[in-house]
């Protein structure tokens, strides 16, 4: 469950695209980031990079740190 | 100025009764209000046939208890015990005094508002409004059809909780299906498969989009996978979404074999309910406000890639929301519902009512949204009793875009094909809906189908030489035969095929309004012979009689739209 995580966003420009890479970048464990996950390319324009990252081990006054609000669908909806 | 409308209620006099006693009549310039002139900013509403209200007194107040405002003037039995009613308006800075005005007015007993009445807006919990065949009518699928656009070879993306092809099949669809380009997130429960998904709110989705574009390819994005212990309805996580939009972007950049349609329509209904979810508004994190979330970004992302994106604006309209929303009604279409590249969905029934739980603009990233209303709370999939919310109202809209995309595929290097293109294309044709022009609940107003379907499929241009080579012959020998071509418009001939082919010689009476120049045809087929066709002394006279026949059918019917231009050279050069 992503519950407690948060998304980190980022810039990135090293060679190696890799979780581990990415997070060893970035002074975040690796065993705090989830591999499922993993290191998604959100804007190929931008070389901007997005992980997912237990909650307590960022802190949230980080400009790099967003939301990962839940989700549901619009309906079925009962009175 | 604006203007309070009122109803003055009169004590019975003469004067009244003689002047509201015939309620047949017809001139209402005759009907004498003189009565009322004495009050200040008052306009009588000579359109309103006054009505008298049996009085009552309290010795008889049980009986009387209610006014019948209904109640025929002509039949009352004592007509000096009733009162008349009538309304106007009244200039709103006019109000007080004309109030004071009244009160001194002796034949006046009181002085009322009279509010604007209107239908209950459509709740959860009202009863279904029409069935998915009526959407299909208002939709013009058949006409769609006609025209090629029924969604083939496109690509539409299921983002939800999981489609269930079986349940599709069950109620009369053919869904095609891309089990390879389908996508799970990792936390899926073992032995689920996409388009084997359990039947729920994403196998409803797919069924609406299968309404207009019946053809089209369905991908299972079976995006909201979790359920909790208090949760009634399947959900996710934001970080879901962003993997799914990366495998979007993934199907996108992929070498497209060549030929095939490259379009990619992505419905999306469903969103973040409650601000509370969220980080506030005004961190660096937060999404409803934050063109920067990562989310925001990889939705921009993928529509620069060329996907037609459209999300459901929300159940948060004020007027009925969903108890999902806990009150927070107000500018209720959060984040990426309401992004500039998206095309952001209110729900309306079939009869262009408002949903009450439709969310209301404006947007928190694009201001302007919604965009468009679809159609909703109609009987259709069968997944629930009624398929409702703008949840459905998304998935009818991303089945016409599918629809369009059979005759305007995506293509990078043309901007008309680009998705702000098609985004145009449904606003610009939207049948208003609401006050006049674009408003916050209805945004530019209801899809319009048929215009759009006149901007994809232009009557096609018949060369009338290429078609009827005798003719320009014919003309050569009976000039009468060009001069009506040119009466027709010329050099546009309509062609009014789809109706039903009439003999030349055909009474008048017989046909609806169309007629076809097919039945030019099926004479000559008929005769077996085009030159002896064009004989004067076998068809002049009925091809005249059809074509005058055809053309009185233009004229009466100015709203019937051609189905092709014939046009031509009638000085009938050489071919």
């Amino acid at each position: 469950m992503n519950e407690n995580k948060i998304l980190y966003s980022f810039n990135y420009e090293g060679e190696d695209h890799s979780l581990e890479a990415i997070c060893k970048s970035l002074k975040i464990p690796i065993e705090k980031c989830s591999k499922e996950f993993g290191a998604i390319l959100i804007d190929p324009q931008d070389n901007r990079y997005c992980i997912l990252v237990e909650a307590s081990s960022l802190e949230l006054n980080d400009p790099k740190v967003f939301a990962n609000p839940k989700i549901q669908g619009f309906g079925y909806e009962e009175e | 100025m604006d203007k309070k409308n009122v109803i003055i209620c009169y004590k019975h006099s003469a004067q009244l009764e003689a002047n509201f006693e015939s309620v047949e009549e017809t001139n209402l310039n005759t009907r004498n209000m003189s009565i009322a002139n004495n009050l200040p900013g008052f306009s009588a509403d000579h359109g309103y046939a006054p009505v008298a209200v049996p009085s009552y007194s309290d010795s008889n107040i049980e009986e009387y208890q209610e006014f019948d405002v209904k109640a025929d003037m002509r039949t009352a039995k004592d007509l000096t015990s009733s009162f008349y009613i009538i309304r106007g308006s009244v200039d709103e800075d006019k109000l007080d005094s004309f109030v004071m005005a009244a009160e001194k007015d002796e034949k006046i007993v009181g002085v009322y508002a009279d509010p604007v009445i209107s239908h209950f807006e459509v709740c959860p919990g009202s009863t279904a409004i029409g069935l998915h065949a009526d959407v299909e009518n208002k939709l013009g699928v058949q006409t769609l059809k006609n025209c090629g656009m029924t969604g083939e070879g496109v690509t539409v993306a299921i983002v939800d909780s999981g489609v269930n092809l079986d349940h599709l099949r069950a109620k009369g669809k053919s869904p095609r299906f891309n089990a390879a380009d389908s996508w799970m997130p990792s936390s899926t429960l073992p032995g689920r498969q996409p388009g084997s998904m359990p039947v729920d709110h994403g196998t409803m989705v797919a069924y609406d989009v299968l309404i207009a574009a019946p053809e089209c390819t369905l991908i299972d994005i079976a995006l909201l996978q979790s359920r909790q212990s208090d949760d009634t309805v399947m959900s996710g996580f934001l970080s879901d979404a962003i993997a799914a939009y990366r495998h979007l972007m993934d199907i996108m950049t992929r070498d497209a074999d060549i030929g095939k349609n490259k379009s990619l329509v992505v419905n999306n209904s469903w969103g973040m309910y409650n601000p509370s979810w969220d980080f506030p508004v005004g961190h660096s994190g937060n999404y409803s406000d934050n063109s920067t979330h990562p989310f925001n970004i990889i939705v921009r992302s993928l529509e620069r890639l060329g996907a037609d994106i459209l999300f459901a604006a929300g159940n948060c309209g004020e007027e009925c929301p969903s108890s999902r929303c806990q009150g927070f009604t107000a500018s209720s279409i959060y984040g990426a519902n309401s992004s500039p590249y998206v095309l952001t969905v209110a729900g309306v029934s079939i009869h262009h009512d408002r949903l009450g739980y439709s969310s209301i603009g404006p947007g928190r990233l694009d201001r302007k949204k919604p965009d468009i209303s679809g159609y909703t709370h109609f009987k259709g999939s069968g997944v629930y009793p009624i398929d409702n919310g703008t949840s459905a109202a998304c998935p009818v809209i991303a089945g016409v875009i599918a629809s369009i995309r059979n005759k305007k595929p995506l293509n990078l290097n043309d901007s008309q094909t680009r998705p702000a293109a098609i985004r145009k294309l449904i606003t610009s044709t939207a049948t208003d809906l609401g006050i006049s022009g674009y408003d916050l609940r209805h945004g530019y107003g209801v899809v319009n189908t048929q215009k759009i379907q006149e901007k994809i499929c232009p009557p096609a241009v018949i060369d009338i030489c290429d078609r009827y080579p005798g003719i320009c012959n014919f003309c050569k020998i009976n000039p009468h035969i060009c001069d009506m071509m040119r009466r027709w418009g010329f050099p546009g001939i309509p062609d009014f095929s789809g109706g039903p082919i009439a003999p030349l010689s055909a009474s008048p009476q017989v046909h609806s309004g169309q007629y076809s120049l097919t039945a030019v045809d099926t004479y000559i087929s008929a005769t077996g012979n085009l030159n002896q066709a064009f004989q004067p002394a076998h068809f002049s006279e009925e091809f005249l009689r059809g074509m005058e026949f055809a053309l009185t059918m233009q004229q009466a019917n100015p709203s019937s739209k051609p189905k092709s231009v014939i046009t031509g050279d009638c000085n009938c050069h050489d071919h």
